[in-house]
This record gives structure tokens, C-alpha cells and sequence, in this order.
């Protein structure tokens, strides 16, 4: 870290990343449906059940 | 572009910070969803629900604690999955586009205390489970635990280094082995702790119980601080799997939803049994059969989540330059020792101080998941150049001014202040709005968007960063 030249092995290993065909890409449409309810959705569920419902004293 | 003619010790090369080749990538869904949650299973849960139950009764605790929990794991999965997964990296090269080339002074430290706490954690509930269960086959007694809790922790240790000299091979095979032993034993206490204690559970009242609004923040501040202490756990793992797909549906639910599932055993304990700890109540409601067999999980659950936790730490000791030459052993040891040092000298001090190191895990994380989050969705449009996170130089993208980029050093202050303004996280005591907002996510909201406005207006009018870049698509960018 912090040379301008990297060692051979490594430079091979970044210059297969920066063909973009190599790169896989981000999240998919279907991933941030998955985010989107376990990460969210799920936890409003648990506030509004935690809040309104779970509280039994 | 073909890598084949790579060398053959490109594994070993692998435990490096180097990025991983797809050959070398080799966890699918089930096995990463496998590791992570053996990972996040452990005696640490219980503690976390105990913190829980000081606050909450039951079901408000356990939902409060799985929102908070879910929404911190969100916030790490969003923050480290896409960059490790894309380019086969870990946490700590994948916050170099943010923090720069020496920012590792910050991520690895970070990365460092924060690991040795939890495992610490772990060596402790592991020694006294060890002693439990001795006693348990009639084995020993009380006058003996003051010997087998350290001399179980240095055992434990010994048994994580064995494993971790194969390095994430043998973190995988460990973790297969333990899955359904975490399974079967966990849903086993849940279900004799409602079976049993059923009645008491539904008429418990929390110890500190005060205002209903303030408690239940308390639970999702909980809930999501602990989460995202993962920050520097996952991405040393999802470097294994080849694309953010394989990753995300493993993260959320294998190593989000667990914690507060096996919360619920803490939380349960603390709130009729009056401890969490699983070695002190285990005999007495299960037996000696049964108590000693759920002992037996919960110490291998802690090495589990030991094993993942050193290879993590190990993974980003190996990123600092003067010890990424090191041979991967000797890193190994360096995670190892101070694990040891805590879990044996320090025990009752660290034990009666878990409180404050949860609190300060969301002081420093929060920030650094909102600054990532922000800079890689918003200002970077998940362009990152590979060549970035590697080479140095004036010229190169994230080198910023030194090797730090101001943008980032201030906004991680002003999202620790934000967060130690709201959460004293010596006293627990709180200033509004935190019982509306709680602190780990406006300490990360505040930390973005001073991040954002910086490099707006500083950092990329400068030419640093790699921004430039990144908006024109150059080609030593690559597209998410």
C-alpha cells in the first residue's frame, strides 16, 4: 500500500477487476427487495407489534 | 482476462488483503449463510439480551431488539457487502475509497479493539461454561473454576489458531460442523425457557423499567449497536462469495436475525432467572443431562464466532503495510494474544464493563456506515477503482492530502459527538432527542452529511478522491 507500482501478482489480480466484464455489479433489483424487507419493512413490523401489541404492563 | 497462470500459492496469497480471483471465491449462498450465522451465534447474544431486559419485558424487548437489529444490520450490509463482494476484499480496503491510503489507522484500530472486546467476551462465557459443565458430570467444583476458566480460554485459543492455520478453509469446515449443534441446542432453550417459565416471563418486570418511550429506544439502540459491530466481521467473509447477490440474503438473515433470536434467551434468563449467563442457569432448569449437553453448545457457539472473529481480525492486520509481509501465523498470533491477555487478567473488569464497550461500538461504527453509505451510493454512484484501493502516490485517487481525507476525519468527529451528546455511553444517561431517534442513527445520518457537503465543496473541487473520475467513467473505473 501507498506505491504507485505494485507487485506482479497483485497487479495481475487488479487488472482482471478493472476489465468491467469481471465485474459482477452491485445489487440486483431482486437483493433490495430482500434489503428492503428484512431491513426495513421487518422492522417497522416489530415497532409497531413492540409498541402497540407486545406491551403487556 | 485469464489469471490462470497464477501461482498455485495464490491461496495463502488469499488470506492477504489482496483481492480474491473468482476461483478462489468459492462459498455459495449456503456456505456463506452457514459461516456468518455461526459467526453471529454466540454467548454474546445472551448478554446482549440481558441489556435488553434491564429495560423491557419480553415481547416489547425482543421486537425492539430485532428492529434495532435488522436496521444495523441494513446499514453494515449496505456499507461493506457490495464493494467486498465485487472485488473480493475486506472491511478495511473496502473504507480506503473514504478514509484514504493510511486510513487503515483508523479501520484497523477500530477493527482491532473491537474484536479483542468480543472475543474476549466469548473466552469468558467459554471458560465458564467450561467449568459449569464440569461440575455438571461431577466433575470439579466452585474452588476449581478460578483455575479451569483460564486454563479452558488458552485451550479455546490454542484450538481457533489450529483451525485458523488453514485460514477461511478451515473457518468454513468448522462453521458446518457447528451449524446444527447452534441450531437444535438454541431453539431447545428457547422453547424450555417458554415452556417452563411461561407464567413467570409473562408477568416479569424489567429492573430499570422507567419511562415506556425511553426504554423501548433503549431496546433498538441495543439491538443495532450490536449489529454494527459486525462492520468489521463481514466483509472478511463475504470476500469469499462472488457477487453482492450471493451475499445479501446471507447477511440479512444469517447474520442479522440470529442475534436477536438467541437475544431471546438472554433476555428471558435475565428477566425470571435474574442472569443471563446460560452456564449459571442452565443445570438447574434442564438438568444435569440437558444442562450439560446446552453447555457444551454454548462453548462450542463461542468458538465458532471466536474462530470467525480472530480470521477477521488477522485478515485486517495483514492490511496495514508494516505487516503485510508478515507470515500469516505470526498475524494470527498477534490477534490471538491480546485476546488472551483480556480473557485471562481482565475478566471481572471487562465482564462489569460490557455496557460501556457496546455503547462505544456504536460511537465509532455508526459514523463510519453512514460515511461509506453515502459516499458510495450518493457521491460515487458505486464506481470504485480497484487500482485505488491499492497503489499510492500524489496521483492516485485515494491519496487525498497525506493518505487521509479530511472529509472523513470530520464527519467520523461529528458523528462521535453526536452520538456521545445523546448516549453517554459510560452512564447510559441520554439527551433528546434520543428517545425519539435513539444515537447510532442520527450519529450516522450526521456523519454523512457532513461527509457529503466536505467533499462537495472541498475534496472534489480539489481533484481528489478519484471523483472526477468516477462521473466521467473512466476506464480504470469499474460500474456496479
Amino acid at each position: 500500500m501507498g506505491d504507485s507500482t505494485l507487485p506482479a501478482e497483485l497487479e495481475e489480480r487488479v487488472a482482471f477487476y478493472e476489465d468491467p466484464a469481471n465485474d459482477p455489479g452491485g445489487f440486483t433489483s431482486n437483493d433490495w427487495t430482500l434489503l428492503v424487507a428484512t431491513g426495513v419493512l421487518l422492522p417497522l413490523v416489530c415497532l409497531v407489534l413492540g409498541w402497540f401489541v407486545g406491551w403487556s404492563s | 482476462m485469464s489469471t490462470d497462470h497464477l501461482s498455485p500459492e495464490s491461496a495463502s496469497e488469499g488470506e492477504t488483503s489482496w483481492p480474491l480471483l473468482p476461483r478462489e471465491r468459492l462459498w455459495n449462498r449456503r456456505a456463506l449463510f452457514i459461516v456468518l450465522m455461526v459467526a453471529a451465534s454466540a454467548t454474546w447474544c445472551y448478554i446482549i439480551g440481558e441489556y435488553v431486559g434491564y429495560y423491557l419485558p419480553l415481547w416489547p424487548g425482543f421486537l425492539a431488539m430485532t428492529a434495532g437489529a435488522m436496521i444495523g444490520m441494513l446499514l453494515v450490509t449496505l456499507s461493506v457487502v457490495p464493494v467486498s463482494t465485487r472485488f473480493g476484499v475486506d472491511s478495511i480496503k473496502a473504507a480506503v475509497p473514504q478514509f484514504g491510503h493510511n486510513g487503515w489507522t483508523i479501520t484497523v484500530t477500530l477493527q482491532y479493539l473491537s474484536i479483542i472486546g468480543w472475543n474476549s467476551l466469548l473466552l469468558i462465557f467459554f471458560g465458564k461454561s467450561a467449568a459449569e459443565f464440569l461440575n455438571a458430570i461431577g466433575i470439579g467444583g466452585d474452588s476449581l473454576s478460578d483455575v479451569v476458566v483460564p486454563v479452558a480460554a488458552v485451550l479455546a485459543l490454542a484450538f481457533v489458531f489450529v483451525i485458523l492455520m488453514r485460514g477461511a478453509t478451515g473457518l468454513e469446515r468448522v462453521a458446518m460442523w457447528l451449524f446444527f449443534f447452534i441450531v437444535g441446542v438454541g431453539a431447545w432453550m428457547i422453547i424450555m425457557l417458554l415452556v417452563r417459565e411461561g407464567t413467570a416471563l409473562a408477568d416479569a418486570v424489567p429492573g430499570f423499567a422507567s419511562d415506556k418511550q425511553l426504554d423501548f429506544q433503549y431496546g433498538i439502540e441495543i439491538g443495532l449497536v450490536s449489529l454494527l459491530s459486525w462492520w468489521p466481521y463481514i466483509g472478511s467473509m463475504t470476500r469469499e462469495a462472488r457477487s453482492p447477490s450471493i451475499a445479501a440474503g446471507p447477511s440479512m438473515l444469517g447474520m442479522g436475525l440470529p442475534v436477536p433470536v438467541l437475544s431471546f434467551v438472554g433476555l428471558s434468563s435475565i428477566l425470571v432467572l435474574g442472569t443471563s449467563d446460560p452456564a449459571s442457569w442452565l443445570t438447574d432448569v434442564g438438568g444435569n443431562f440437558f444442562g450439560a449437553l446446552a453447555l457444551l453448545f454454548v462453548m462450542a457457539a463461542n468458538l465458532g464466532t471466536a474462530t470467525a472473529g480472530i480470521y477477521a481480525s488477522t485478515v485486517g492486520i495483514k492490511a496495514v503495510p508494516a505487516l503485510g509481509k508478515i507470515p500469516w501465523n505470526m498475524a494470527l498470533l498477534l490477534s490471538v494474544v491480546p485476546v488472551a491477555f483480556v480473557g485471562i487478567f481482565l475478566t471481572d473488569w471487562f465482564f462489569d464493563n460490557f455496557g460501556t464497550f457496546l455503547a462505544y461500538i456504536g460511537v465509532f461504527f455508526a459514523p463510519i456506515v453512514g460515511i461509506q453509505i453515502v459516499d458510495y451510493y450518493l457521491l460515487r454512484r458505486q464506481r470504485i477503482s480497484v487500482r485505488g484501493l491499492y497503489v499510492g502516490g500524489p496521483d492516485a485517487p485515494y491519496s487525498y492530502w497525506f493518505g487521509f481525507n479530511p472529509a472523513a476525519l470530520l464527519a467520523m468527529a461529528a458523528g462521535v459527538g453526536t452520538y456521545l451528546y445523546l448516549l453517554n455511553p459510560q452512564t447510559y444517561a441520554v439527551r433528546e432527542p434520543f428517545s425519539l431517534l435513539g444515537a447510532s442513527l442520527p450519529a450516522a445520518l450526521v456523519a454523512a452529511v457532513v461527509f457529503a457537503v466536505l467533499t462537495l465543496v472541498v475534496v472534489k473541487p480539489s481533484g481528489k478522491g478519484g471523483y472526477v473520475e468516477a462521473t466521467a467513467g473512466s476506464s480504470k473505473v469499474t460500474a456496479g
